[in-house]
C-alpha cells in the first residue's frame, strides 16, 4: 500500500487544498479562554519573589567576589612575607627603655666580663640574677 | 517586501515584522516586561491550555513561562521574535510536564492512506467554522480530537493555524526542519478532519 512517509515533503499546494484550509479555518475560529485578574496578581507575586531572588543572587555574587579577592590578597601578602624572609620586629618593652636599667645592664655585663677574664668562670648566672633583680626594681618603681 | 511597511506576506498569511512586534521589548525594563505579559498572556495560555489536560496545569505552566522569561529577560536578544521565544519556553514546559506525569511524548503515526486524502480533498460547503462551532457536540468532538492528537502534531497545528506563526517560526520554536513542520501540519489537519467528518456530513 502506498503510504505517506515521514521523509516525504509536503508541498504548499497540498497544504492549501480545500480540505486542509477547512480545518485551518476551524482551528482559527476556536474560542479562547482568558486569564483572570487573580491569575495575574498571583503571577506578579511570583515575579516579585523571582526579582528578590535575582537581587540576592547578585549580592551574593558580589560578596563572594570581594571575599575571594580579600582572601587572595591576605594569602598573597603572607606568601610574600615568607618568601622575602621578612624579619619579625618585636617592639621593645617600655620598661627596658629605662636609662637606669640599661646602665645597670651594661655595668653588670662589664663586671662579668672582668670576672670571667680573671677567674675564667662563666658569669651567666650572675648576669641573669642581676638582670632579674633590676627588672623587679623597675616593676616596683613603676 | 517593503522594509518601511510593518507587514509582509508569507504565502497566504500576513505577518508582523519582527521589529514591529518587538518594538516595546527593552531587555531589563520592568515596564517593558509587564507590557509583554499583557500582550501575550492569553495567547500563551490558549496554546498551553490545549497542550496539557487540565486548566489548572495550563495556568501554572503559563505563569512558569513568564517567570522563566523574566529570569532570562536580561539576556533576551531583542532582534529575535518574542513570541517565538515565549512559545518555545511554553512548549518545552508542556513537554516537561507530560514527561513528569509519565505520559511522555506520544509517538506520531506518520502514515496516512492517500485514499483518505483523495476522499476528503473536495470543497465542502458544509464546512462553515462559525456554524459548526456553535454546536456543542461538534465542539466537544473537536476538543477531544485535538486532545488525543500527539503533542508533536498538536503543537504544529496550534502554532500555525491558531497562533499564526510562520513555518520558519515554528521550525525555530520546536527546533525541527521546515519540511517536518509542513508534514506534521498536513497530518494534523487530516487527522482532525477524519475525527469530525461524520458530524459535518450529518
Amino acid at each position: 500500500m502506498n503510504y505517506f512517509r515521514k521523509d516525504e515533503v509536503v508541498d504548499d499546494a497540498q497544504l492549501s487544498s480545500a480540505s486542509q484550509l477547512n480545518v485551518a479555518s476551524l482551528i482559527k475560529s476556536l474560542s479562547d479562554e482568558e486569564l483572570s485578574i487573580s491569575w495575574r496578581s498571583e503571577l506578579n507575586v511570583k515575579l516579585m519573589a523571582a526579582r528578590q531572588a535575582k537581587k540576592k543572587q547578585r549580592v551574593a555574587k558580589r560578596v563572594f567576589g570581594w571575599g575571594s579577592s580579600l582572601s587572595f590578597g591576605v594569602a598573597a601578602s603572607a606568601y610574600m612575607m615568607v618568601m622575602t624572609n621578612a624579619t619579625t620586629v618585636v617592639a621593645p618593652n617600655s620598661k627596658l627603655e629605662s636609662p637606669s636599667f640599661a646602665t645597670e645592664l651594661v655595668r653588670t655585663h662589664q663586671e662579668s666580663v672582668v670576672l670571667a677574664s680573671v677567674s675564667g668562670t662563666s658569669s651567666l648566672d650572675k648576669e641573669t640574677s642581676i638582670s632579674e633583680d633590676s627588672y623587679n626594681q623597675q616593676d616596683e618603681l613603676l | 517586501m517593503n522594509a518601511n511597511i510593518g507587514t509582509w506576506k508569507i504565502g497566504t498569511r500576513t505577518m508582523q515584522t519582527r521589529s514591529e512586534e518587538n518594538e516595546f521589548i527593552k531587555p531589563g525594563s520592568a515596564d517593558s516586561f509587564a507590557k509583554m505579559i499583557d500582550t501575550y498572556q492569553n495567547r500563551v495560555f490558549g496554546f498551553v491550555r490545549r497542550m496539557v489536560p487540565t486548566g489548572e496545569d495550563a495556568e501554572d505552566i503559563t505563569q512558569e513561562v513568564f517567570i522563566r522569561a523574566f529570569q532570562n529577560f536580561d539576556r533576551y536578544d531583542a532582534r529575535a521574535s518574542v513570541r517565538t521565544w515565549l512559545f518555545r519556553i511554553a512548549y518545552n514546559l508542556c513537554v516537561d510536564r507530560a514527561r513528569k506525569s509519565n505520559r511522555g511524548l506520544q509517538q506520531v503515526s506518520l502514515q496516512i492512506s492517500p485514499d483518505i486524502e483523495e476522499e476528503i480533498d473536495v470543497p465542502d460547503t458544509r464546512w462553515q467554522p462559525d456554524a459548526l462551532l456553535e454546536d456543542a457536540e461538534f465542539r466537544g468532538r473537536l476538543d477531544k480530537a485535538i486532545g488525543l492528537m500527539s503533542e508533536k502534531l498538536r503543537s504544529v497545528l496550534l502554532l500555525h493555524d491558531k497562533e499564526d506563526l510562520s513555518y520558519e517560526e515554528i521550525a525555530t520554536t520546536l527546533n525541527i526542519p521546515i519540511g517536518t513542520v509542513k508534514s506534521r501540519l498536513f497530518l494534523a489537519r487530516t487527522q482532525l478532519q477524519n475525527a469530525v467528518k461524520d458530524l459535518v456530513e450529518n
